[in-house]
């Protein structure tokens, strides 16, 4: 049982923190012997994991599928069915074409292409839609987002804007280049603290939901 | 009269299909017949062609093109436009596609589309080379300003990049005078500008389609210059007296927003009326 446990959340703990300690070393010290050496490795060993996630990925998504299929979910296994033939399609030519193969090529231009521009422009209307149902100043906040929302769309989207009344883009230019800057100051100043506590706590041991860890 | 069949009732019930009617066809006029609305040009804008204008001949960029297929019409004009300005001044171009396995899809798209008399008098392995797709986020950036060829070890076609002359010489962050990156996403744009803004001190210039200008990274010198979108594209398609797609659909992006504008305000007066109505009765 301590084994296990060890296994479990020592060991994790102990990989993250030399990592750590060595990336952290790598970065303040140059030409420390340890960490200069070993950091590069350690890149590469990213690099192979990430690797390693995406047929991983691929392999739980076609599992996923098959169940679908096996049990025949209503409205849904043909989709699944569909959706494995393209999978071993483009792997099938990834694997003997590569991705400069023509139909490779064809399938993204022809298929995806069409169907990710027409994804796209479908979510800009309902979002239009949206925003006719939606988008009402109930709340000072709301107005706010609204003023906000216009000011953008006809001081920088859309040059009819500056047609109506010129001082929209000069307006929309000084909140982007002040309160913007303002705002994103300290939003960053924000997260990057709040990410440094999170890595310490993390090298500590304290924060271990990457592992599934509960203490 | 209850509330629900009042006249603001009725206006904040419209048919969404009418709405997205409307919409479509506003967006179809003016590209069957452009009206040609004037387009002021950003300084943002005017610092990446500045920056790009004050470099001589084979200047090399690198280039990673992150433009996704679904965001090809907002972000691939503003690539085109950049690639035209860029093979007008001959230089060097060496480009990958790090986080988008659409990558290889768009690069060719872009290229393909920049007016033949400047890409004729390139040769490929000589002076632009596309090296693919490379999986891994982060830790690929890092590996492509340190060492490009530990990270690849053929180009797009196959070819071994130790056969490849164009890339004899160039190797690291300091062969690159320009990066360039091109994305639809949000996702990784902070790691850009840590890796190639912040640790390697190149010159990150910024090709993405959020309409609000990152005006912190700027100041700190993290980047050098912004191209928003198609709005940005149109800006340079009119800095370089080149009218091209990024013009012609403007007009369609104008008309649709104020058609949204528009929408906005009578729900607003309708949800507002309604409420009086209400009081009232």
């Amino acid at each position: 049982m301590a084994t296990r446990i060890h296994l479990r959340r020592t060991l994790p703990l102990l990989i993250t923190l030399i990592a750590g300690v060595l990336i952290i070393l790598d970065f303040f010290v140059s030409g420390l012997p340890v960490s200069s050496q070993s950091v590069p490795i350690l890149s590469k060993w990213a690099t192979i994991i990430w690797g390693f996630a995406m047929p991983y990925s691929v392999l739980t998504l076609v599992i996923d599928h098959l169940k679908i299929i096996k049990k025949q979910t209503p409205g849904r296994w043909y989709y699944s069915i569909w959706m494995l033939v393209l999978i071993a399609l483009m792997l099938y030519q990834g694997f003997t074409e590569g991705t400069g193969g023509d139909l490779y090529t064809e399938l993204f231009t022809y298929m995806a292409a069409p169907v990710l521009s027409t994804v796209s422009g479908m979510l800009g209307l309902y979002a239009l839609a949206a925003s006719f149902r939606v988008w009402h100043a109930r709340t000072p906040e709301a107005l706010t987002m609204i003023i906000a929302g216009y000011l953008v769309v006809l001081g920088i989207i859309a040059p009819i804007g500056e047609i109506i009344w010129p001082g929209f883009g000069p307006l929309a230019n000084f909140f982007n280049d002040y309160v913007f800057k303002a705002e994103r100051t300290v939003f960053y100043i924000g997260t990057s603290v709040s990410a440094i506590l999170l890595g310490i706590r993390t090298l500590l041991g304290y924060e271990t939901y990457y592992m599934r860890v509960e203490d | 009269m209850t509330e629900s069949d009042g006249i603001w009732s009725k206006i904040l019930n419209l048919d969404r299909r009418i709405i997205t009617i409307v919409a479509v066809l506003l967006i179809v006029w003016p590209l069957v017949k452009p009206i040609g609305l004037p387009i002021v040009v950003n300084k943002y804008t005017y610092q990446v062609h500045d920056l790009i204008d004050s470099y001589p001949e084979d200047t090399v960029v690198f280039i990673d093109n992150a433009i996704g297929l679904g965001y090809f019409g907002a972000m691939g004009p503003a690539f085109i436009d950049v690639l035209t300005h860029m093979t007008s001044k001959n230089f060097k171009i060496v480009c990958f596609s790090g986080l988008t396995p659409e990558g290889p899809i768009t690069f060719w798209k872009c290229w393909n589309a920049v007016p033949k008399e400047l890409t004729d008098n390139y040769e490929y392995g000589i002076d632009y080379v596309y090296l693919g797709f490379m999986t891994g986020g982060e830790s690929t950036m890092i590996k492509a300003a340190e060492n490009l060829h530990d990270l690849f070890t053929y180009d797009y076609y196959g070819t071994p990049l130790k056969d490849i002359p164009l890339l004899e010489n160039i190797g690291n962050y300091e062969d690159y005078d320009i990066v360039l990156y091109c994305t639809s996403s949000e996702d990784y744009r902070g790691m850009m500008y840590r890796i190639w803004g912040e640790t390697f001190k190149t010159n990150l210039i910024l090709l993405a389609q959020r309409a609000v200008v990152p005006v912190n990274m700027i100041d700190a010198g993290l980047i050098k210059g912004y191209v928003r979108g198609l709005r940005g594209a149109a800006e340079y398609e009119l800095i370089l007296k080149r009218p091209g797609a990024a013009i012609a659909q403007l007009d369609a992006v104008s008309m649709f927003f104020i058609w949204m504008l528009g929408i906005v305000a009578i729900g607003n007066i309708a949800f507002f009326m309604r409420k009086r109505e209400a009081k009232a009765g």
